[in-house]
């Protein structure tokens, strides 16, 4: 299995507080059976500590201690862009891993206008994922479908996948699943407590109702793309 | 041009033909709702009610010494008389009685329908029931009692009501099945109509160029049909 | 135009708006083709002096398929010779750049702040045939634009260059955006589509327009259903004209 979605880099945002807390948490996902990690620290977001430089800094002690300890599990670089309608940042420089995917985060009760910013950006060339897109309240089965026409990949936490996530609103996360329109289950996981990595738990929790090559996609071969 | 703002409310037979045409699939199924609805009714709800009668026939003695018009009213009142004997309480009571029905006077007496005819000495006895051997039974008893107690308490009819036919079982008499079904058709299929025609007087979009140019009086260019995207194209992820 | 969602749609979730999709490009021999062919023609007639270059469209409601239409009319015009430029002054919700799939920027509203030239301004699309320009990055002084002199010497510019300049705007009774352009036009083409806009809704916006004194060159019957037979013609087509 792939994550995506994780905020595991230390020190950098609301995520991973120091680098122990970072190996346990690689740790954990590795235990879990996941390959390839990629780390999507917060961007343009108010929970932003860090640099775009101090990023590729933090990256790369990471892996150094990560090799060390004997962790036999794959790093790369991304982020988590926050959408700010007013700027117009160089978002190759946020991508995921130097590829052209982008992962987005906008408002979840602001309405926004998701798909034309996923237009905007696939006509420039990228390709943007839309993270942890269950949380969008103002959207409804037809908008999912329209950001996926425009050019863009959805990404599902997997703790919503599980149904562990209260603030979704009823029903939104079967039918994603069941009409395929998600893409990548990532863990947006945290830290170790609240927000742990469990890849693993939802991969089990959704075998038995989904299409076994579907659930193979979103799990492994979709997100291997990305790592290529 | 400003003068049509209004629209023209004449319509020709030819929509009214397409408004029914367009309107099929409702009115169709209303006309055969309704339909089933009251056959329905009238197969499974409404109870089958049966009818028997049999006729008596009261002898008006003929008294050579009397005039003919004398004899005429007297023969009418005997005849008068022996219907309203046959209908009344102490009559019925008795049949109520022989047959313990389930029954009073005056319900018997809705059932029972006694006529006498100008031209003749016969009296109709008949009964409506929900089933058709008690029809007939009732009948046959209603007469019986009658004839007894005119033999026993009533000179001027003393064995002068004669029973002339025995009752028969109950003949079907109503629902009239077959035309409830019609009337239900017939309700549905007007109602359908008339929700089509209610429904198009209150489209108010505009469905036609005619329309369009009538309303305005400015040139309609052109009318550009819906149209299917023919091939999907998916985007690719570069 | 917008399709009707058919229940097979309904069921796959595809969603319906495919402006890049050109029916008079992809089927041109089909009756809808031929429908916009007529259209040409009636507007030539109306046009004989040629006194009528730039064409503003309008409607009376949002989404009753101006830019569909707009974008199969001319490229209809390109295919016979004419030159022709789109302008997107739908500056609210612009849809212009999904007909020839680009993204929205570097478009009117940088032109107009001085942040782009006009060389880049108008751009070609060889698909389609014909210039165009789209709006750019969303403003909320919208009235600024649409009565900034550097637009209307814009407008008079191209008009020189072009046999038509057709205009997209937004529907009548929303804003009065589409009142603001008319001063810009030469003539306004209204769209109805059929069982859209309610004839109250339609009357009042077509008023609005005349009484500000507004040239209607003539109204178009859109998105018509071929299978209730009711679009005036009196004869039934399936839509499949000729594959």
């Amino acid at each position: 299995m792939i994550d995506i979605h994780c905020h595991i880099l230390p020190e950098v945002d609301d995520g991973s507080p120091s680098l122990e807390h970072s190996l346990i948490m690689l740790q954990k996902q590795k235990n879990d059976g996941v390959t390839a990690v990629i780390l999507t620290p917060h961007v343009q977001s108010r929970v932003q500590t860090a640099t775009l430089e101090e990023h590729q800094e933090k990256f790369k002690v990471l892996k150094e201690k990560t090799k060390q300890r004997g962790i036999d599990i794959d790093l790369y670089l991304g982020a988590e862009v926050f959408y700010r309608g007013h700027l117009d940042p160089d978002y190759q420089t946020m991508a995921m891993n130097g590829t052209k995917y982008v992962l987005l985060e906008f408002p979840p009760a602001l309405p926004t206008p998701i798909e034309e910013v996923v237009y905007d950006l696939s006509r420039r060339g990228f390709i943007p994922i839309v993270a942890h897109v269950e949380r969008y309240e103002y959207l409804s089965l037809d908008d999912y479908h329209g950001i996926k026409q425009s050019g863009g990949l959805l990404q599902m936490n997997a703790s919503a996948a599980m149904n562990q996530d209260h603030k979704v609103r009823k029903g939104i996360v079967p039918k994603l699943l069941k009409n395929e329109l998600i893409d990548f289950i990532a863990t947006d996981s945290h830290n170790i407590m609240t927000r742990v990595p469990n890849l693993k738990l939802a991969y089990d929790y959704l075998k038995g109702s989904l299409r076994p090559e579907y659930l193979e996609q979103i799990f492994y071969t979709n997100a291997k793309k990305l790592i290529e | 041009m400003n003068e049509q703002l209004e629209q023209t409310n004449e319509i020709s037979l030819v929509d009214l033909f397409k408004i029914l045409r367009n309107n099929i699939v409702l009115i169709t199924v209303l006309t055969l709702l309704i339909g089933l609805i009251a056959a329905l009714y009238a197969f499974l709800i409404v109870d089958p009610t049966y009818k028997s009668n049999a006729y008596v026939l009261v002898q008006v003695q003929n008294d050579p010494s009397s005039s003919t018009d004398f004899d005429l009213i007297n023969a009418q009142r005997l005849l008068a008389t022996a219907a309203d004997l046959i209908s009344m309480p102490v009559v019925l009571e008795k049949v109520i009685d022989d047959l313990s029905l389930d029954l009073t006077p005056t319900q018997l007496k809705d059932g029972l329908t006694v006529t006498s005819s100008n031209t003749s000495y016969f009296i109709n006895v008949s009964f409506i029931s929900d089933d058709l051997i008690e029809s007939k039974e009732i009948v046959n008893a209603v007469i019986d009692a009658a004839i007894d107690f005119a033999d026993n308490n009533v000179a001027i009819l003393e064995d002068n009501i004669i029973r002339t036919s025995f009752a028969k079982d109950g003949v079907y008499e109503a629902p009239n099945k077959p035309l409830y079904v019609i009337i239900g058709l017939l309700l549905g299929g007007i109602l359908g109509v008339g929700i089509a025609f209610i429904k198009e007087m209150f489209n108010n979009t505009f469905r036609t160029k005619d329309q369009l140019e009538a309303a305005f009086g400015i040139q309609v260019l052109g009318v550009i049909p819906q149209f299917q995207v023919k091939e999907a194209k998916k985007h690719e992820a570069k | 135009m917008k399709r009707n969602k058919t229940i097979n749609e309904l069921f796959n979730g595809e969603p319906i708006e495919r402006y890049d999709y050109l029916v008079t490009k992809e089927q041109p021999l089909s009756y809808v083709s031929e429908s916009f062919q007529k259209v040409i023609i009636n507007l030539d007639y109306a046009n004989i002096d040629g006194n009528f270059k730039v064409i503003q469209f309008t409607s009376t409601l949002a989404s009753e398929g101006k830019t569909t239409f707009i974008s199969n009319f001319s490229y209809l015009l390109g295919q016979k010779g004419k030159k022709v430029c789109f302008v997107d002054l739908d500056l609210r919700k612009p849809k212009l750049h999904r007909v020839f799939n680009v993204t929205n920027r570097q478009g009117l509203n940088d032109y107009l702040s001085g942040k782009l030239e006009i060389k880049d301004l108008v751009r070609h699309s060889d698909e389609v045939g014909i210039d165009y320009i789209i709006s750019g990055e969303k403003t909320s002084a919208v009235v600024n634009v649409l009565e900034a002199k550097k637009l209307h010497d814009l407008i008079q510019n191209l008009k020189e260059k072009y046999d038509y300049v057709l205009l997209d705007t937004p529907p009548v009774i929303a804003v009065s955006d589409a009142l603001y352009v008319a001063k810009l036009a030469d003539g306004v083409i209204f769209l109805v589509a059929q069982n859209i806009a309610r004839k109250t809704l339609v009357k009042e916006a077509i008023q609005t327009l005349q009484n500000n004194k507004v040239k209607i060159l003539g109204t178009v019957l859109i998105q018509v259903n071929l299978k209730t037979g009711e679009y005036g013609y009196g004869y039934d087509y399936s839509y499949k004209y000729e594959e």
